[in-house]
């Protein structure tokens, strides 16, 4: 079922996410609510343009696309929270996303047949 | 001195949301409203549709018993293939299923893709047309399937981030009141 391709990246990389989140002290729940919610935004639509679009070349669009997310998260951390660093959020996007995509290409640099699973 | 005023205060929202989002009073909205758009465009536009990749035909020195078998002499012989979408690693159609449950043919040998069946002597052959119109119409049914599941998938995707996003203005909300 084409559903479990989505929810499995995105409980996997909400997680290790929160785990990222914690030292840049997003300590509270609604704090850890909006990583959830930034995640569930981006974690499907990014897999579902990597269902979609059969790339030729799939490390570079994977980093096309992990940039585009970094982005993408930054502008929704800061919109939720405009009363916090601009810097430090867009830190912990960028230190999320680099840890879940470096994540992502386990399996594939170990020939595990089960694709990307963190976003 | 002239003195402008907006004749209702719904109005006067209206401009000045259009002032922060085009004007760019509020530098960030307009980014980020920006990118709501910007970012799912790149989902929503079709995406080219590359032709399905035809697989080559069987090697003989690899399946010598495929090809040592041989119809009967007056018997008429058909090879005919499992097609699969390579690309996408899918299964599009079976054209020897118009020959396996025929009784006017008979199986003979069979390797990776390929099937080879054999007229009887006095049967009735399937044409050229027949079997056209068999994969045209498993392409149609197969290509319906796909939309199909990318229309609920597209759907269930984009739900999902809009209830996300609403969800988040909703804590933000509450964060800067």
């Amino acid at each position: 079922m084409w559903v479990n391709y989505y929810l499995w990246p995105l409980l996997i990389t909400v997680i290790v996410e929160l785990v990222i989140a914690f030292p840049f002290g997003f300590k509270k729940v609604k704090e850890f609510l909006a990583i959830v919610l930034v995640n569930i935004v981006t974690n499907p639509l990014l897999n579902f343009a990597f269902r979609m679009i059969a790339a030729r070349n799939y490390f570079a669009f994977l980093l096309a696309s992990e940039i585009l997310v970094i982005v993408f998260e930054y502008f929704l951390l800061v919109f939720t929270f405009p009363q916090r660093s601009r810097k430090r959020l867009l830190a912990l996007s960028l230190v999320m996303n680099l840890v879940t995509s470096v994540l992502s290409l386990f399996p594939i640099l170990f020939g595990l047949d089960f694709g990307l699973i963190f976003r | 001195m002239v003195k402008m005023s907006f004749a209702s205060p719904s109005l006067d929202n209206g401009v000045r949301l259009a002032y922060i989002l085009l004007l760019g009073k509020m530098k960030f909205c307009k980014f980020f409203f920006a990118s709501l758009f910007i970012f799912p465009s790149f989902f929503i536009f079709p995406r080219p549709i590359r032709a399905d990749v035809i697989l080559p035909p069987l090697n003989p020195t690899n399946y010598p018993a495929f090809f040592e078998k041989q119809c009967q002499p007056g018997e008429k012989e058909v090879i005919c293939r499992v097609e699969h979408n390579k690309a996408q690693q899918e299964y599009l159609y079976d054209e020897c299923h118009l020959f396996k449950n025929n009784p006017h043919y008979y199986f003979l040998a069979a390797a990776f893709d390929s099937s080879k069946y054999c007229l009887r002597a006095g049967g009735k052959e399937v044409g050229q047309a027949e079997i056209e119109r068999y994969r045209l119409s498993a392409i149609q049914k197969y290509m319906a399937e796909i939309a199909k599941g990318k229309k609920d998938e597209r759907l269930f995707v984009f739900s999902v981030a809009g209830t996300a996003l609403v969800l988040l203005y909703v804590i933000r909300r509450t964060n800067v009141g």
